[in-house]
């Protein structure tokens, strides 16, 4: 039999190492591993960086406790209620270094890392002025493609150290289901050299065969730590368990534009989870 | 209670959408999620709707707008998850039809900037980003974008661009924008008058803008407020208002 691979957060924060690039899942408000966060920015942790296609509200905690020295994501939004917060603030001062990219190249990225190929073509992407950036930092080039000659777009891949994914359920190997929306979880879940799975629930074997195993989005070889986190999205949303806490993530909003942004975290993240 | 801009320009945005299309909004998108919901419940407009927020093929008459637009919660009956990697994949394969994009700023090229104001090197404000927009801008048969009627938008030349618009007139997609004061049509001579919001008048609609030159064609269409019955339908789907708070008017 394999091994467990449950643990405790302290002992999965331990699994990063300052300097990493980390990556979430989900989505602005959707199925982020809070309680995986709470337990980062309750360590010593630093000097992240942080790449992942259209994130909110974890980003933003993880950037207003400062972990982060790069953030790389096609949009950084609280959506309706407005900016996000401690990321226009960071990125404005260039507290910092900010790379702006596009979902279908952080895709490209994450598919290139997923299938272990250097790079990967992606359509669309030329004529917008992200291309000299990302020129410049060797994220994409424009090459030409040599069947047809013409311009193409290539994303280098992008390999997170760590990729951390909120699952509704797992057991203790590392063998997960995730329910509804998937967004690129399982390419980061391919991608990544290290994955941390939180998981709503830890099941047994019989429970996953019950569940379908055909619907797993990772395994025990993808798979580095499992940790229980029952609610462990909060505030954001579980699709078939709970919705997005709309009056918590506005309120924290509120705390965040005003500066006290780790005031709301420490009296509702850290506390919740310490 | 009578309709506002607001409406008129869901009104306008809904206009879009055709039967058999491919439809798909992102993030931040209230807008244009009712545009979807106006399509289908007044129009009766048989589409296939498809968003950032994943489920597939879901009943438009149950939608409740949330502040998230990516809120599963929001769109549902769907019969399934389609991921967003599958919807830009199909995008890629030329198979989109309609797109909707915000833009903090826009041009006469219909270039749009969702990234910053200022340099990108010492940014004065740096905006959301621009998600989609660089990779779908050049792809989408038709896209429709959504903005402010303001001088901060619609600028001769944008600060940065996230979406290059030449290269779709050059290919002769369909470009247009929606304001809270009028429909413009992107083409090749640049952006042309097509409709005035009611209660809106071409000089409004010209002298509004940070440089960007509208041309006024002989004939120009109206968009008329809401009846009683779209507006049912559009309240229905966003009971609180949420639409409001946009600040489009």
């Amino acid at each position: 039999m394999p091994t467990s691979k449950v643990m405790s957060l302290n002992e999965a924060v331990d699994l990063i190492n300052n300097g990493d690039l980390i990556t979430i899942s989900g989505m602005t408000f959707f199925r982020n591993p809070m309680s995986f966060i709470a337990a980062l920015v309750n360590s010593n942790k630093k000097d992240l960086s942080f790449v992942d296609r259209e994130p909110g509200f974890g980003l933003d905690v993880l950037t207003a406790a400062n972990k982060l020295k790069m953030i790389r994501a096609a949009m950084a939004t609280f959506e309706h209620f407005g900016l996000s917060p401690s990321v226009r603030k960071a990125a404005e001062r260039k507290q910092v270094d900010y790379l702006e990219d596009t979902c279908g190249a952080v895709i490209a990225g994450l598919r290139a890392g997923a299938q272990g190929v250097p790079f990967m073509p992606v359509r669309g992407v030329i004529g917008s002025d992200l291309v000299k950036i990302h020129e410049e930092r060797n994220t994409w080039k424009i090459i030409k493609d040599p069947f047809t000659n013409e311009d193409i777009a290539i994303i280098k891949a992008i390999e997170p150290d760590v990729a951390v994914i909120h699952v509704h359920m797992s057991d203790e190997y590392g063998n997960a289901v995730i329910l509804g929306p998937r967004y690129e979880d399982e390419l980061k879940i391919r991608a990544a050299k290290k994955v941390i799975i939180t998981a709503e629930k830890i099941v047994d074997k019989e429970e996953l065969k019950k569940r379908n195993a055909e619907t797993l989005s990772s395994t025990l070889i993808h798979a580095t730590a499992v940790i229980n986190a029952k609610n462990g999205a909060w505030p954001t949303a579980m699709y078939t368990m709970y919705e997005a806490d709309y009056k918590a993530i506005k309120e924290y909003y509120e705390y965040a534009k005003e500066g006290r942004a780790m005031d709301w975290i420490k009296a509702n993240l850290i506390k919740r989870w310490y | 209670m009578s309709s506002r801009p607001t409406d008129i320009m869901i009104k306008c945005l809904g206009s879009f959408i055709e039967n058999n299309e491919y439809v798909y909004h992102g993030l931040d998108s209230i807008l244009p999620q009712l545009a979807m919901v106006y399509a289908a419940k007044y129009l009766k407009k048989d589409f296939i709707w498809h968003s950032v927020a994943e489920p597939f093929l879901i009943d438009p008459s149950k939608l409740r707008v949330r502040p998230s637009t990516g809120d599963p919660y929001s769109e549902q009956e769907g019969i399934t998850t389609l991921t967003t990697i599958d919807a830009f994949d199909i995008a890629a394969k030329g198979k989109m039809d309609l797109m909707y994009f915000g833009a903090a700023q826009i041009d006469e090229e219909s270039n749009i900037n969702l990234t910053v104001i200022g340099s990108y090197e010492k940014p004065k404000v740096k905006l959301p980003g621009g998600a989609a927009t660089a990779y779908l801008y050049p792809i989408v048969k038709k896209i429709v974008i959504w903005a402010r009627h303001d001088p901060r938008v619609l600028v001769k030349r944008v600060d940065f661009i996230t979406g290059n618009g030449s290269l779709r007139i050059n290919n002769n997609l369909g470009t247009y924008l929606c304001t809270n004061k009028a429909l413009i049509e992107f083409k090749k001579g640049g952006p042309i008058l097509k409709a005035l919001i009611q209660g809106f008048d071409v000089k409004d609609v010209i002298s509004s803008t940070g440089g960007m030159k509208i041309q006024v064609p002989n004939k120009v269409d109206e968009i008329k407020a809401l009846n009683d019955e779209e507006l049912r339908i559009i309240n229905q789907a966003d009971p609180y208002g949420l639409r409001y708070e946009e600040n489009y008017g």
